[in-house]
Formats: structure tokens, sequence, C-alpha cells
């Protein structure tokens, strides 16, 4: 998609920006052991690019995604911070754009 | 009569509508309809007797607002009041984010140099034209930051 900007109604720029757009469906697995031991969580839905530099946000603190396709964003699973013997829900939160942060309702 | 847009740029080329009453083109006669930018004169395009058309002629400088009248004879001139703002072109370097949700609603940022804050805010706008569907541009507001 092509987007332009005009100052006074009738002429826009002609600097040939590019806009895309991208949905988040999903996320798996939505549980796992306190030690980190899932491995990652993988969010999918389409229109994922990594120069659009997406985070995952687990529990508040930011990570790099260990992946990113099209169709999948794989979050990393850190040890829970509370501790190897924490249990409960944390918040789980992707900006697919690095601005715009999707938080999943009920987190991991 | 009012006209749309008030404002272009420097370089010129800017077509602004002229919308009124009992316009005319009638040569034979010496009517033939004219539009003024401060001091230069340029020839109107006759669409109907409700609507003119004249292109905006190029100026030297930056942000000056000149005085906008019309005349059906290039001598008799409307006393409108009107004016023509010319402000400078845009140097545009980023958008940021370059992607959104499907979902819409998100902020996308230009940042750049030479943004005019002497336009109509109404007009300030984003168009979104598709490259790969049949689908028309969609156009939301833009809001002026800085």
């Amino acid at each position: 998609m092509t987007v332009q900007v005009t100052q006074n109604g009738v002429d826009y720029d002609n600097h040939g920006f590019e806009y895309s757009y991208y949905s988040v469906d999903r996320y798996f697995p939505k549980s796992g052991p306190s030690d980190g031991k899932t491995g990652s969580i993988v969010v999918s839905g389409q229109g994922f690019k990594p120069s659009a530099k997406p985070m995952c946000k687990l529990n508040g603190t930011e990570h790099a995604p260990v992946s990113v396709t099209h169709k999948e964003i794989r979050c990393p699973v850190p040890p829970a911070e509370a501790g190897k013997d924490f249990f409960g829900n944390v918040d789980f939160a992707i900006t697919p754009n690095g601005a715009a942060w999707k938080v999943f309702d009920g987190g991991f | 009569m009012k006209i749309f847009p008030s404002a272009g740029y420097v370089k010129g080329g800017t077509f602004v509508e002229i919308l009124g009453t009992w316009f005319d083109y009638a040569p034979q006669y010496g009517i033939v309809p004219h539009c003024k930018f401060g001091n230069t004169i340029v020839r109107a395009h006759f669409d109907s007797t409700v609507r003119l058309v004249c292109q905006s002629p190029a100026v030297q400088g930056t942000n000056a607002v000149l005085d906008f009248e019309v005349s059906l004879n290039g001598v008799d001139w409307t006393y409108t009041n009107f004016t023509f703002a010319y402000i400078e072109e845009p140097k545009m370097e980023k958008i940021y984010p370059d992607m959104g949700s499907i979902e819409g609603g998100e902020r996308v940022y230009f940042s750049g140099d030479g943004f005019s804050n002497h336009t109509d805010p109404l007009h300030y706008k984003c168009r979104f034209t598709p490259q790969t569907l049949q689908l028309p541009p969609k156009e939301t507001q833009v809001a002026f930051l800085n």
C-alpha cells in the first residue's frame, strides 16, 4: 500500500512510502514450566516482517524474537523471574511493528 | 464564491478550483476569465458557469500569503479578501511505523523537514492507496506536530 501526505488537500507527495498491514491470530503454547524450558511461544498471524523490529514482552520484560517469518513470530521464554517454583500467569504481549503492543488475554 | 485549495507549493502547478455563479467565457466579447495570485495574472480554465480552475504560478520565497482574485475580463477584479498561501514542499525522510494492524487506528509518523502549519488543518491528510487490490484510496486526517 502506498501512503502519501498532502498539506493542501490536493497535492500529494510522491516519495513513494509504503505501508503494510499485519494481523495477529493466536499464540501457542499458553503455559509452560517456570524454568523456561518451554522453548518459545509461537505467535501466528500474517504480514510480519523482521525489518519492522517486532518485539515480545513477557512479564513486563522485552525480548527480541527468536525468529520472524511472514506468518510467525517466535518469542523466547526465559525462566520465570519469580523463580523456578513460580506458578501462575504473567502478562504476554507482542509488537509486530515496534510501536503498538498487542496484549494477549490470559497471558502466559 | 469560494476557492479550494487556498494553499500550494512555491513551485506552482496547484489546480485551484473557484466555485461561484455567473462565470462566463465569451472571447468574442472580451470575456475570458483570469485569476490573480498577488500580482501575477494567469488564465482560468472555464469549466462551467459555476466553476473555474486556475493553476498557481511559481513564486520566489516561501510562506508568502498572497491576495487571490478573479476577473472575467482580466481587467476588473473581484475584492473577495481570499488569499492563497505558498508553502515549501516538505522533505519527507521517514515513515514510522511502516506497518500496522488490519484493525486500523494506529498512528503513523512522518519525519522530515519543511512541513508547514500555514494551511488549513482540515486539508492536511494521508492517503492510503492499495497497490494490488482494485480498491479506492482511503484518506485520514493528519495532525501537525512541530
